[in-house]
């Protein structure tokens, strides 16, 4: 320890500080503490993953559906509704010069399935729940088995959660290298190791991750030398730092920030509607929100298209229901959800004999874009229905028994109603018995769209899981952002509308330099 | 001289228990850092598991005795938020606030010292009130407002100087003159009032009725006994480095340990801002013990065992 600190400490004096040329540059608003696919649903994690670790199975991003295509595995059929075999391609690397087999997909997998950490437990309940077993049938033969008949294979194959990282790789970071322990998750989160086209060369958590093509790549190679990702905080430096040359993309340009960005030489804006929704959580387990009239009054009072016009320039989408474009065959903008309607709120209100106690909404100053002014216009909605809104700022999250309402966020983790409605609001998901304690038919109508392999049975589920929500209103979907980046004219690239959120795919194909 | 020193380390060492415990108490009230350590509203469960992992559902006393025993042993803990030792992330950035602060001193010093000097000489001259002046300005501009109007000049229009970043010494030009100005400011106005108190004493005059070179009257006889009030107000600026260097850290994301304080308070960080406030006190500690030291070596007039 005292010999890394020496190194660390005499390192940065002695002038080493400055990271490895990168052939780009990326300011980020933020930068992730740890660089662990397996481990990390968040929004600023997602900028990390795609560039350096492969899912088994790939699929064609630069359109919303699931065209899927092979990845690490060259070949699935599901032999049964509970099963998956899959055959791995040969001869794919990990950037540490190991060759991957089978051992490594099941090592990948069963460290969430077996919960070997706490953070592995919450990936499990969102992802994998579903799965009992993987299997290594040889070196290049996996067996998956669910516990109910999954009809997501191939999307949760896909998932970032699910990319393969070396087993004897991370198992011999510490201790003793035939036991995997929470530290050498933890030194592989500093020192992440993956199959990807680039390799990760340098981390310094929540300041820079920096990535070089790695020349054993088995697909397509990387058309960047390498690139950097540098968190810088403040916007007006991000800017500044895109103008000036330093950087060539910045990501997380507020709405306000767009005509500067477009009136400067060489620079533009990209930009695409995110599968993210920001939503408005009402806490039906609080006593004052219990009468589900209150929490429908709440919702039916907010006008979420004159929200987008004032707050996104019109350009983030309204959701009719709990639905992204993304979901292929599942994706069902024909609900009607949700909806704006005052004079029904008042109706409500009144039949609820709503007593005008206050009605306290908490949100973060600056964690949403946009957060606190929709919490603030969203107050006077509610003020024009008699509803009085104490407006509390926090950068609390605080306990959930005593939240009433608050904004929050329900991003798509993978492409299917489950990815995203149902990591909050599937049985044993993230807000129920918490916030929203659906009756008991519930689970059934959960189970008939979940682990239905038929389509049509699979939709119809869904409708009557929105038309139960629609009357009791727990969340209310405000839009899908549109999220900004700020990108130099001598890089052709733009976000693509495959991915889950906030994606920065400098794949082959995906970007180009053009000087 | 020693029994001196002992005393002083004696002083300091009680001034750092205090700090210790008072930090190790308020961080804890401050709110729960597991909420910080897994995306928002994750689930509770896995909250408690993580928070047994690190030892954070233990009793505070339980926790404060484990912080106790590890610094006897140079653990300072590890970073809830990096997983990573506190040390380790220390050592990666105290070198860039280190680097940052002394450009900013130095240029704080060498242009300060001749300022103030100037402006006493010429008191009611236009030079001296030109520089106090620029020196009140200078105090009273926030070091944000300077910043972000030098980035726009010298970054955004002029594409002379990088905005962020520390890879190179070009890096810390801004941040190093946004930080120098106050300290600048206090240096010209300290400077000026000990050589007027200097200039209008007894043994000056006699040192001119020698017929000494004014250069050597001021070189050596005024500015030698100025610089006792001059280095006190040096030694309170070093003592100050890791706050004065926050927000300039956090503008220019020079990568220090003012902006790695910052965001350990934010996401409730104990063991980041502990070992952080702890070197904060550390060297408030060493740094007055320096100067006092100091004194005697300008100074042999004052005997530092007396005082």
């Amino acid at each position: 320890m005292t010999k890394s600190v020496l190194l660390a400490l005499g390192a940065a004096l002695f002038g080493t500080t400055a990271l490895a040329a990168a052939e780009i540059t990326i300011g980020t608003q933020n930068m992730s503490s740890y660089v662990d696919p397996g481990r990390d649903h968040s929004n600023v994690g997602s900028q990390n993953y795609v560039n350096a670790f492969d899912p088994l199975i790939q699929k064609d991003y630069t359109q919303a559906g699931a065209i899927f295509s092979p990845g690490l595995a060259t070949e699935w059929e599901q032999t049964s509704p509970t099963t998956m075999e899959v055959t791995l391609r040969e001869g794919v690397k990990f950037h540490d010069g190991s060759e991957m087999t089978a051992e490594d997909v099941v090592f990948s997998f069963h460290r969430i399935i077996d919960e070997l950490t706490p953070e592995y437990k919450s990936i499990k309940t969102q992802f994998f729940g579903n799965f009992a077993k993987v299997e290594a049938l040889d070196t290049y033969k996996v067996l998956f088995t669910t516990h109910k008949p999954e009809p997501l294979f191939e999307i949760l194959l896909n998932a970032q959660q699910g990319y393969i990282v070396p087993k004897n790789y991370i198992m011999g970071l510490t201790g003793d290298p035939a036991v995997a322990e929470i530290a050498d998750f933890e030194a592989f989160a500093l020192k992440p190791v993956g199959t990807g086209p680039y390799q990760i060369t340098a981390f310094q958590p929540g300041e820079n991750l920096t990535y070089a093509r790695f020349d054993d790549y088995y697909g397509d190679k990387a058309p960047l030398d390498g690139f950097e990702m540098r968190r810088i905080a403040e916007m007006a430096t991000r800017l500044t730092a895109l103008a000036n040359g330093e950087v060539e993309i910045i990501t997380n340009v507020p709405p306000d920030q767009l005509a500067t960005i477009e009136s400067t030489p060489n620079l533009r804006v990209e930009g695409a509607v995110t599968p993210l929704f920001h939503v408005v959580i009402f806490n039906a387990m609080n006593p004052k929100l219990a009468d589900s009239r209150i929490r429908r009054a709440l919702s039916l009072a907010i006008d979420r298209d004159l929200l987008n016009e004032a707050l996104w320039l019109g350009e983030a989408v309204v959701p009719s229901s709990h639905t992204y474009a993304q979901f292929g065959e599942l994706y069902m903008p024909e609900l009607d959800t949700f909806e704006y309607d005052p004079e029904k709120a008042k109706a409500l209100l009144a039949e609820a004999g709503y007593d005008g106690s206050p009605i306290r909404f908490d949100t973060d100053a600056v964690y949403y874009t946009n957060g606190l002014l929709a919490a603030q216009a969203i107050k006077e909605m509610w003020a024009t229905v008699g509803v009085n809104m104490e407006l509390n700022v926090t950068n609390e999250w605080g306990d959930l028994a005593n939240l009433e309402t608050r904004n929050w966020s329900n991003p798509m983790y993978f492409a299917d109603p489950a990815g995203s409605y149902g990591t909050m609001w599937a049985p044993g998901g993230a807000r129920i018995g918490n916030t929203w304690q659906p009756n008991a038919a519930y689970e059934g109508m959960w189970d008939r769209f979940r682990y239905s392999t038929d389509v049509a049975e699979r939709k119809a589920a869904y409708a009557e899981i929105m038309a139960y929500v629609k009357e009791e209103a727990p969340v209310l979907p405000l839009y899908q952002p549109y999220e900004s980046y700020g990108v130099s004219t001598k890089v052709e690239w733009k976000p693509l509308p495959g991915h889950i959120p906030y994606v920065l795919d400098f794949r082959a194909g995906s970007i180009a330099v053009t000087e | 001289m020693l029994d001196y020193l002992a005393k002083r380390a004696l002083g300091g060492l009680v001034t750092i228990i205090i700090v210790v415990t008072a930090v190790f108490f308020a961080t804890r009230l401050s709110g729960n850092a597991v909420e910080f350590m897994l995306p928002p509203g994750s689930d509770p469960a896995v909250q408690a598991a993580l928070a047994a992992h690190y030892g954070l559902d233990q009793s505070i006393w339980m926790q404060f005795v484990r912080y106790i025993q590890g610094m006897f042993v140079g653990d300072f803990g590890i970073s809830l938020n990096e997983r990573r030792s506190v040390l380790l992330i220390f050592a990666e950035r105290l070198p860039n606030t280190i680097l940052l602060f002394s450009y900013a001193l130095a240029l704080a010093v060498v242009i300060g010292v001749p300022l103030g000097i100037i402006a006493a000489l010429d008191r009611k001259g236009p030079a001296g009130s030109s520089i106090m002046t620029l020196a009140f300005v200078g105090y009273a501009t926030p070091n944000f407002v300077l910043a972000i109007l030098m980035i726009l000049v010298f970054s955004f229009q002029l594409h002379w100087l990088p905005s962020s970043g520390a890879s190179s010494p070009l890096h810390f030009l801004m941040p190093a003159v946004v930080l120098s100005l106050p300290m600048l400011a206090e240096i010209v106005r300290f400077t000026r009032n000990a050589m007027l108190d200097v200039l209008a004493q007894d043994y000056l005059r006699t040192a001119r009725a020698k017929g000494l070179s004014e250069r050597v009257v001021i070189g050596k006889h005024a500015l030698r006994n100025a610089a006792v009030p001059v280095v006190t107000i040096i030694g309170l600026q070093v003592a100050g480095m890791v706050a004065r260097c926050v927000l300039v850290e956090a503008i220019f994301a020079t990568k220090g340990v003012g902006d790695l304080i910052v965001f350990a308070t934010i996401g409730r960080d104990y063991p980041v801002l502990q070992f952080g406030v702890i070197l904060i006190a550390v060297l408030v500690v060493v740094v007055s013990l320096i100067v006092d030291l100091l004194y005697a070596v300008i100074d042999p007039r004052v005997k530092v065992a007396a005082t």
